[in-house]
């Protein structure tokens, strides 16, 4: 079975699927997170926004 | 540079300064005709935000979305946290080609920075996520207002607390405005050819 690694390059850098030009993130607070760790969020993070499970914020209320 | 039209445009506005406010000028010095955010479930030990921009115009994610995405928390940011993220994640529109993070070698390479620094050498990538947290601060705290509020902090007249409550960012992030280099690191952010 492909590691988290291996499925976050697939997912986001393959011509057939996101063929990503950039992405970038704000680290969490856990110091000594693997890249295996972040890279499963990450997965975890786009198969949700794929199936539907997210809520879209058109704009923030900074009031 | 558009870095520097939009810091240009942000001194002209005042604390704290709204997430739409920065996001639609991005929007419009970078010709980014659409940008999407999404909350999801994210851990925040592991992430608290991420930016992507995907090139394939049939993938459903890019369809829904358009090209450029920031995926944010559901829970487990609060409000200033939430703020930060975001602008800094935003300030990555602005990032030139060779700081993209394009390919899966340079996205593995990303990941191990976060984890151990090089203290000799950056990556592109690594030196970008350096630069929009700093382009995310200048942005959020107008030079005038630094400046008023260093020196009431130099009298002892304000707190970090009290600062990042009027400016709605993290107290963590708070003491970083009053470094000596400051200036000296947002001029070059908005005068890169100087470097």
């Amino acid at each position: 079975m492909a590691t988290q690694l291996e499925l976050a390059r697939h997912r986001l850098f393959d011509e057939d699927a996101l063929y990503v030009a950039n992405i970038k993130l704000f680290p969490g607070s856990k110091r000594d997170a693997t890249a295996e760790e972040v890279a499963q969020e990450i997965n975890k993070a786009i198969a949700q926004v794929e199936a539907g499970d997210f809520d879209n914020v058109d704009d923030f209320n900074d009031c | 540079m558009s870095y520097s039209r939009l810091y240009d445009f942000c001194q002209t506005l005042t604390p704290h300064i709204h997430r739409n406010n920065i996001r639609d000028k991005v929007k419009e010095l970078a010709g980014v005709p659409s940008l999407r955010v999404a909350k999801t479930a994210l851990n925040v030990e592991l992430c608290r935000g991420f930016y992507l921009s995907g090139r394939n115009k049939s993938h459903p994610l890019v369809q829904q979305f358009g090209c450029h995405l920031i995926v944010l928390p559901r829970e487990g940011l609060n409000r200033c946290e939430e703020r930060f993220v975001f602008v800094k994640e935003l300030m990555h529109i602005f990032d030139s080609p060779l700081e993209a993070t394009d390919t899966g070698d340079a996205f593995e390479r990303l990941l191990s920075e976060f984890i151990a620094p090089n203290t000799k050498e950056h990556s592109p990538q690594m030196t970008s996520e350096i630069k929009c947290f700093w382009m995310a601060l200048g942005a959020l705290c107008p030079e005038e207002n630094r400046k008023k509020f260093k020196a009431e902090r130099d009298k002892s007249q304000i707190d970090d607390y009290s600062i990042a409550l009027k400016l709605r960012i993290p107290q963590a992030y708070i003491s970083h405005l009053f470094i000596p280099k400051f200036e000296e690191l947002i001029n070059l952010l908005i005068n890169p050819q100087n470097t």
